[in-house]
């Protein structure tokens, strides 16, 4: 039985980390929240969300864990690339250019990455 | 995992050693984050050099003082990350292989620059204007921690890619998976 290791781990323990700070974060200190402006609390709110899903998602090791946290990932930089392309310069954009980088690693690595392939769908690496 | 050596037919043959799927979409974007910034930048200084500094026309000079106006918090993310880009695209059309641990290695100090720069640095500003603690400070910040901390999920995912990704292995280091 594949064991959560290596790069899974740490994209776990990170998304908890969001998790964990995210709600703690809106439940205790929400007028922090408030205060980065109606279009970034969007974006936090769906990231803590997302952590949320992932983490349990990954916990029940559920097949469609790939799928969901890639496509969540996508919709989150797609929605702050808009929010660039709206609301600020160039620069914001290369930003958010290399977050779709990131992501687009990311969505790659639970599509064929060896360990995500066996731990979520419980085939051997 | 373990991995074996593609055979020259492989090479030839098998869709994972040509450039596809996630990793040219990677290629693409950063391709487009130094191009178009480039030819901004050299287009407002033809304009600059010409005697249209009056015109502006497009709000063209926009691209040479973008990176100022922003702010080093984004400023140096910002060119830092260009530069990767540049190296990246040249170390994957040369097929070097390296490219995955030099990628890998860019992003992480990427948000690790993102992570000092616009967090961390942020909190002494925040607490002299609250007149609380450094600590304090990165509390009141947090909404920025959780952004930066959900970049390290997806950085992870990237260097799991490049690292044990079967098109990067197969493309840059000319390996398979032993089944």
């Amino acid at each position: 039985m594949p064991k959560l290791t290596g790069a899974l781990r740490a994209m776990v323990l990170a998304a908890a980390a969001v998790a964990v700070v995210g709600i703690a974060g809106t439940i205790l200190a929400f007028d922090q929240l408030r205060a980065v402006g109606s279009r970034y609390m969007i974006a936090i709110l769906f990231i803590t969300a997302w952590s949320v899903l992932f983490v349990g998602m990954t916990l029940a090791r559920a097949r469609a864990t790939p799928i969901v946290a890639s496509t969540g990932l996508v919709l989150w930089v797609a929605y702050r690339f808009c929010v660039a392309v709206f609301s600020g310069g160039w620069p914001l954009i290369v930003d958010l250019l290399g977050e779709a980088v990131l992501a687009a690693g990311f969505c790659g690595y639970m599509a064929t990455g060896a360990l995500p392939v066996a731990y979520y769908r419980r085939a051997e690496p | 995992m373990t991995w074996r050596d593609m055979t020259p037919e492989e090479l030839v043959t098998r869709p994972e050693a040509r450039l596809g799927g996630a990793l040219l979409w990677i290629v693409i974007t950063c391709s487009v984050a130094f191009i178009v910034p480039t030819i901004g930048c050299v287009v407002a200084f033809v304009i600059l050099t010409t005697g249209g500094i009056h015109a502006n026309p497009g709000n063209v000079f926009t691209w040479l003082d973008g990176p100022y106006r922003i702010g080093k918090v984004y400023m140096i993310p910002v060119l830092l990350f260009m530069a990767w880009s540049l190296v990246f695209v040249a170390m994957t059309l040369a097929r070097l292989r390296s490219t995955p641990v030099v990628a890998g290695a860019g992003m992480v100090l990427w948000v690790v620059l993102r992570f000092v720069l616009g967090y961390l640095a942020q909190a002494p500003d925040v607490a002299a204007a609250e007149k609380t603690s450094w600590v304090d400070g990165l509390v009141l910040i947090w909404p920025y921690g959780v952004n930066i901390l959900a970049e390290v999920a997806l950085a992870a995912g990237f260097c799991g890619y490049m690292a044990a990704g079967v098109r990067p292995n197969a493309y840059y280091r000319r390996r398979m998976p032993r089944s």
